[in-house]
This record gives structure tokens, C-alpha cells and sequence, in this order.
């Protein structure tokens, strides 16, 4: 395999490191808090409304009340999202790219090298603050057709394409 | 950059022009078609809009929605750009989410060129480029010249034409040869062990339902004559069970009968001959149907025996071919074996897998809980359940908990039925009680792994392995190894994985 034999010198200019598991950076985990509080604004704005109707009392209560689910709602989905992002950890070996992942329900997905069909790699409004970047690793699957890891730093993100960039020359030998 | 108004390049000349070039855009019109496509998507509401407006102000929104939709697709247009490399097309697009998608020409399968008249009087075409197993294809270009689709198409043919040129040197047909042939007495069998009786009634009855209160009153009325008429005969409650079991009894011959007859028009004279590598399964008795599929797209196997495959002695045998657009295809290939004996389909999996010594021997049990996680759920329901009715209904709803022995001994039987064999670079996997299913594939057909572990799994220490497959259908038991001790699915993992990632593998079989 000419694959395994170059992309250890690819991955060394990089700065990736083949075989070592390693974890998001710190900004991906703000980026994911940052978006969760923002999508928990809807359901935090829905739930006060909610809560400060149902709550009997003075209207001062009720606006505390209010306003403290509009706080809590959204800074447990970011808290959540913050947890979620610590968890995943990403290994790239001979074999492929591994990643871990999950809080309850934890999964650890293998997409071997020879199987990747195509790449994209993905940046929003708020990873593009942040520098972050999404990858996303097609394989002609069903179930597992696409494995979507948010939170990469950019330049690990394009390294971890360009090593992950099927030969032209390989054949499709799995279909 | 190649305009309309440019005298035609030959398609090499362009192609060698087109991979010199660095990055560019769509066809300059393709905002105009992007805006039709969107229309036509929009065009029910617009409608609706366009009927229910009230006053003059549905002009004015009509004005908005065409403005939006020419703007965005403005938008698309001038951030949508491509550019061709050594072996490879990278397409950047979007607005706030900015995608860039690297697609290998050794991964695209297919360029499909789509031209209506509209694309013609342009002297443009939408260009699709379709891969392996994908669902959607991988890019769709809307819209380029035509010069440049055509380019873009020979410069995928000819990366991928000298792949194929050694791959496919059949000369003239190979001599074929029948594998499987059913006689009427076997598709008559096919009849009986399969539920297609059920399956069309109801559908008729669904037809029917639609079609609106006269069904409901018919059935009403039916239902009334019948039960005026059991009270006129003065008949005893044993009589009137034994009525309704004789009912019940036509019910079912009825439905084996439509069953049979569905066999026959749909597998009468099935034989499933080889050509060289190809595969190819005609059936029917009005209309004949004729499908074929290469041995080695062959994704993932499926064998069945429900009970009644069992009181027969038979069982039957699917496959899963790579091409998703056959998944959902009724012509398609799938059906190898629709019905045949053990033998008959153990010959014919040794035969299309040669490498494989099926029957696999060494089948590895799970874990030595698992039958307790095939309990728990049911048994959990059907307390539940019971102590509802007897809540409400006093002694008698506690019936319900008789239900429980038989669970007990589902599940045994399940997990002792159920594990998962890797040999000779085949992995399968066997679940049922009842309805016994057997699911494999070879592992170089693997596309990736998965090891899942739910919170209850964690409380056993059991992992799941999920396997994917190309073409897999979503209905079918997926590949998936459950409730195994969690040290065992990683070692099996680790084996695994080496093997996915070996080198082709040369054709074992002579073509």
C-alpha cells in the first residue's frame, strides 16, 4: 500500500499525529456551547412564557420565574453540547479514521481508507469565527453512507481530507 | 472560459482545456434554470396563493417570492465553483455554510448528462455526477454549456477507461448454464410458505377504503346479515364458535390460495442461470421478466426460514446489489433462490462464494445475558399491560401474565439460536426464534464498522457491532451483531478492520 507509506511524511507537515487518539480543540467546544444556547433560545423563550403564565403569584415572581427558565433552558443545551464535544476523541491510523463519540449512547466508527468515496469539509458562520471546520467521509454504505465530525480545526480538517483522498489509480474493489 | 457564442472545441480539446483551467463557474444562465427548478417546486403554493388572494396584495408577494428566488439564485450562482485537478473535481458552494467536496474521477461511476428543450435552446445541460451507492448523486451541476458537460464527461470516461478496458474483455457471450430451476410443484410451495395473499388484500382493502362510505357501509351491512342470520338458526355458543373457526379457516385457505396464485404469475418457470460473471433470473407466467446482475456487485446476502419454510423444508435466499437505484426496484435481481431447500441453497452459496466454506462452522454465541435483553422489553410491556387490565378489569385482566412463560422461552430459544461466525473472509450473523434469519457478507464488501453501546449495554457489559453495507435495504435485518461481551466485539473489530482495508483481492472464480 503506497497510501500507508506516504501519508505519515503528509500528516507530519500537518502536524497530525498517526495513531494517538486526540480530542477537539478547546474552541470547538465553544462553538457547539455558543450553538446550542442559541438554538435553546426558541424552546427557553417558549418554556418562560410557559412557566411565568402557570406560576400563581405577584408579576414580579412570575417574571423571575420566567426569566430564570429563559436562562437555565438555553445554558443546559450549551453545557450539553459543551460535554458532547469534550467526549469525541479521533484516531487516524493505517486502517482508517476512527472516531468516538456519543454520551449515553457512545459509538467508536471506523471508515477504512479504501473505503472513503468522497470528502467535504463544511464551515458555517460560527466555525468560520472560530477557525473550526466540519468533515464529512462518504462511503458507499447505507446506514453509516456518511460519517460528520463537526469541531476540527481548519488545517487539521483539510489535512485529514487530503490524506483521506482515495487514489486515483485504486479501484473500487469493495462494489 | 468556453461561452455559447464560441466556435465548438472538439470534447478532448475542451477537456484538455477544461483540466488546464483553474476554477470556474456554471454556465452564466444557470441562475434562470436554478430559478425554474425552484419554481416548480414552489409552484403549488404560488398557486394557492395566486387563488386564495384577496385584494391586490397577492401581486405585490408574488413580486417578493419571484424577486427572492432570481436573488437566491443569483447567490448560488456566483458561489458555486469548480475546479478540475490530476484525479479529482472539487466543487465550493454555499453562502453561510461554505462546503468544498473533493470527488475522485475513480469514484464517479456515472456522468448522466440531462438536457429538456428549454436546455437545448440554451445549448446548455445539467450535469450529474453519480458514484457508488449513493442515495443522491454526488454533484449536480445546474446548468453547464454544453461543450463543458461534454468535456467533463469524456475527462471521467477517459480516467476511468483504462481501468476498465483490461477489466471487461468478453469477446462474445459465455456458453450459460442454469443454477436454479423451480418446477411449478416448488413455486407452488413459494405459494404457500409466502404471505403475498395478505399483502395484496390489504392493499385492496386500502384501495377500497379510499374510495369512500359505501365501503364502510357494506361492510357494515355484511357484518349485520351475517349476525341476523346466526340469530335466526338459534344456534348454542359452541355452535357459533365453531362457525366462526370454520370462517376463520376460509379466511385463511382464501388467503393461501391468493397467495399461490400470486406465486405463479410472479415465479412460474424461474430459473436462475450464469453467464461469465454475470447472473440473470427470468420468472413469470404473463409477463416474463428477465433481470441480471454481476456476480461480484453481489453487497450482502440474506437467508430465510419462517416456520412454514421449516414444515417444508425450505428456505429462501436474497441479495443486495450495489446499485441503490435497483434497491426499491421490483425487476431488479434480488430473489436468488425464492424458495429451495437447504441443500439446494447451501450449493448455491458455495458455489457464488467460493473463498467462503459455507455452512460456516465455528458460530460464536453472544453474550451469555443476551436472552435476558430479549425478555426484559416484553416482559416489562406486558406487566405493564396487566396490571393496567386488572386494575380496571379486576382478576380476569391478569390473564395477561400467561403471556410471560411463552417470552421466557422465546428469548431462550432466540439466544441459542442467535451469534455470529467469521471465516474465510465472511462475516454472518443469525437472529429469530420462529422466523430464523441468517444475514452475511464478505468482508472486502464491508464499507464501515460501528461499535454502539447503549446505556443498558453498558449496565451488561454488552456492545453492538453494526456492519455497513452498500445497497442494504432499510426494511431487512440490518448486519449488526447485538448483545455481544464488549472485549469480544473489539477483539472481532480489530480483526476485522485489517481485512477491510486489504488490497484487491483478484478474482477467485475463472471468469
Amino acid at each position: 500500500m503506497t497510501e500507508t507509506a506516504t501519508s505519515p511524511v503528509e500528516s507530519a507537515a500537518a502536524g497530525l499525529q498517526e495513531g494517538a487518539w486526540h480530542p477537539l480543540p478547546e474552541a470547538a467546544a465553544s462553538a457547539a456551547g455558543l450553538v446550542g444556547g442559541l438554538t435553546g433560545l426558541v424552546p427557553g423563550i417558549v418554556l418562560a412564557g410557559l412557566a411565568g403564565g402557570w406560576v400563581p403569584g405577584a408579576w414580579w415572581l412570575r417574571l423571575c420565574v420566567g426569566l430564570l427558565v429563559l436562562l437555565l433552558v438555553p445554558m443546559s443545551l450549551a453545557l450539553l453540547a459543551r460535554v458532547r464535544v469534550r467526549r469525541v476523541r479521533w484516531c487516524l491510523d493505517a486502517r482508517g479514521l476512527y472516531v468516538c463519540r456519543g454520551l449515553l449512547w457512545r459509538h467508536e466508527i471506523l471508515v477504512p481508507r479504501s473505503r472513503v468515496q468522497h470528502l467535504d469539509i463544511e464551515r458555517g458562520p460560527v466555525e468560520r469565527h472560530f477557525g473550526l471546520a466540519t468533515l464529512i467521509v462518504h462511503t458507499a454504505g447505507t446506514r453509516m453512507h456518511a460519517l460528520r465530525q463537526a469541531g476540527f480545526n481548519d488545517a487539521e480538517a483539510v489535512a485529514l481530507r487530503d490524506i483521506l483522498v482515495p487514489e486515483a489509480r485504486r479501484h473500487d474493489d469493495a462494489l | 472560459m468556453t461561452t455559447p457564442s464560441d466556435p465548438k472545441p472538439t470534447p478532448s480539446e475542451a477537456a484538455a482545456a477544461m483540466a488546464v483551467a483553474g476554477e470556474r463557474r456554471l454556465h452564466p444562465l444557470s441562475w434562470l434554470f436554478v430559478a425554474i427548478q425552484q419554481l416548480k417546486q414552489f409552484a403549488l403554493p404560488l398557486l394557492v396563493l395566486l387563488v386564495t388572494g384577496r385584494g391586490n396584495t397577492w401581486e405585490l408577494w408574488g413580486m417578493v417570492g419571484a424577486g427572492g428566488l432570481v436573488l437566491y439564485s443569483l447567490l448560488l450562482y456566483f458561489t458555486y465553483r469548480f475546479r478540475i485537478e490530476d484525479d479529482a473535481i472539487v466543487i465550493r458552494s454555499g453562502v453561510l455554510q461554505r462546503t468544498v467536496r473533493n470527488i475522485p474521477f475513480s469514484r464517479i461511476h456515472n456522468v448522466a448528462l440531462h438536457q429538456t428543450l428549454l436546455h437545448r435552446i440554451a445549448g446548455v445541460a445539467e450535469v450529474r455526477l453519480e458514484s457508488a451507492g449513493g442515495a443522491k448523486p454526488e454533484a449536480e451541476m445546474r446548468v453547464l454549456s454544453l461543450a463543458d458537460a461534454q468535456a467533463l464527461e469524456e475527462l471521467v470516461r477517459g480516467q476511468h477507461g483504462e481501468a476498465e478496458a483490461g477489466a471487461d474483455p468478453q469477446a462474445g457471450p459465455p456458453p450459460s448454464r442454469v443454477l436454479l430451476q423451480l418446477p411449478t410443484s416448488e413455486v407452488l410451495r413459494l405459494g404457500l410458505i409466502s404471505n403475498r395473499g395478505m399483502i395484496v388484500l390489504a392493499a385492496m382493502f386500502g384501495v377500497l377504503a379510499q374510495t369512500g362510505e359505501g365501503f364502510g357501509e357494506m361492510i357494515e351491512g355484511s357484518a349485520r346479515l351475517v349476525a341476523g342470520w346466526v340469530k335466526q338458526q338459534h344456534l348454542d355458543s359452541a355452535s357459533t364458535l365453531i362457525g366462526a373457526l370454520v370462517l376463520f379457516l376460509a379466511a385463511i385457505i382464501l388467503m393461501r390460495v391468493l397467495s399461490v396464485v400470486l406465486a405463479l404469475l410472479q415465479f412460474h418457470g424461474f430459473t436462475l442461470s450464469e453467464s461469465g460473471r454475470r447472473l440473470s433470473a427470468e420468472r413469470g407466467l404473463l409477463t416474463r421478466m428477465r433481470a441480471s446482475l454481476r456476480r461480484d456487485r453481489i453487497q450482502a446476502w440474506s437467508l430465510r426460514e419462517t416456520l412454514l419454510h421449516r414444515w417444508f423444508g425450505r428456505q429462501s435466499l436474497r441479495v443486495d446489489s450495489a446499485n441503490l437505484a435497483q434497491v426499491h426496484d421490483d425487476r431488479a435481481l434480488r430473489d436468488l433462490a425464492p424458495v429451495a431447500t437447504p441443500d439446494t441453497v447451501d450449493g448455491l452459496i458455495r458455489h457464488l462464494l467460493p473463498g467462503a466454506s459455507w455452512p460456516l462452522q465455528q458460530w460464536h454465541r453472544l453474550h451469555p445475558r443476551a436472552w435476558r435483553r430479549q425478555f426484559t422489553l416484553p416482559a416489562v410491556v406486558t406487566v405493564l399491560l396487566a396490571a393496567g387490565l386488572g386494575w380496571k378489569e379486576g382478576l380476569p385482566g391478569l390473564c395477561l401474565l400467561l403471556l410471560l412463560p411463552l417470552w421466557l422461552l422465546r428469548a431462550r430459544v432466540w439466544a441459542r439460536h442467535a451469534g455470529y461466525a467469521f471465516e474465510s473472509g465472511v462475516i454472518a450473523v443469525r437472529e429469530g426464534w420462529l422466523d430464523k434469519r441468517w444475514r452475511f457478507a464478505e468482508v472486502r464488501k464491508l464499507q464501515a464498522v460501528k461499535l454502539s453501546r447503549s446505556p443498558l449495554d453498558r449496565w451488561h457489559g454488552m456492545a453492538t457491532l453494526w456492519l455497513d453495507t452498500a445497497g442494504a435495504n432499510a426494511m431487512e435485518m440490518p448486519l449488526r451483531i447485538r448483545y455481544l461481551p464488549l472485549d469480544e466485539a473489539i477483539a472481532l473489530r480489530d480483526r476485522l478492520a485489517p481485512e477491510l482495508e486489504a488490497p484487491v483481492i483478484p478474482a477467485r472464480t475463472p471468469a
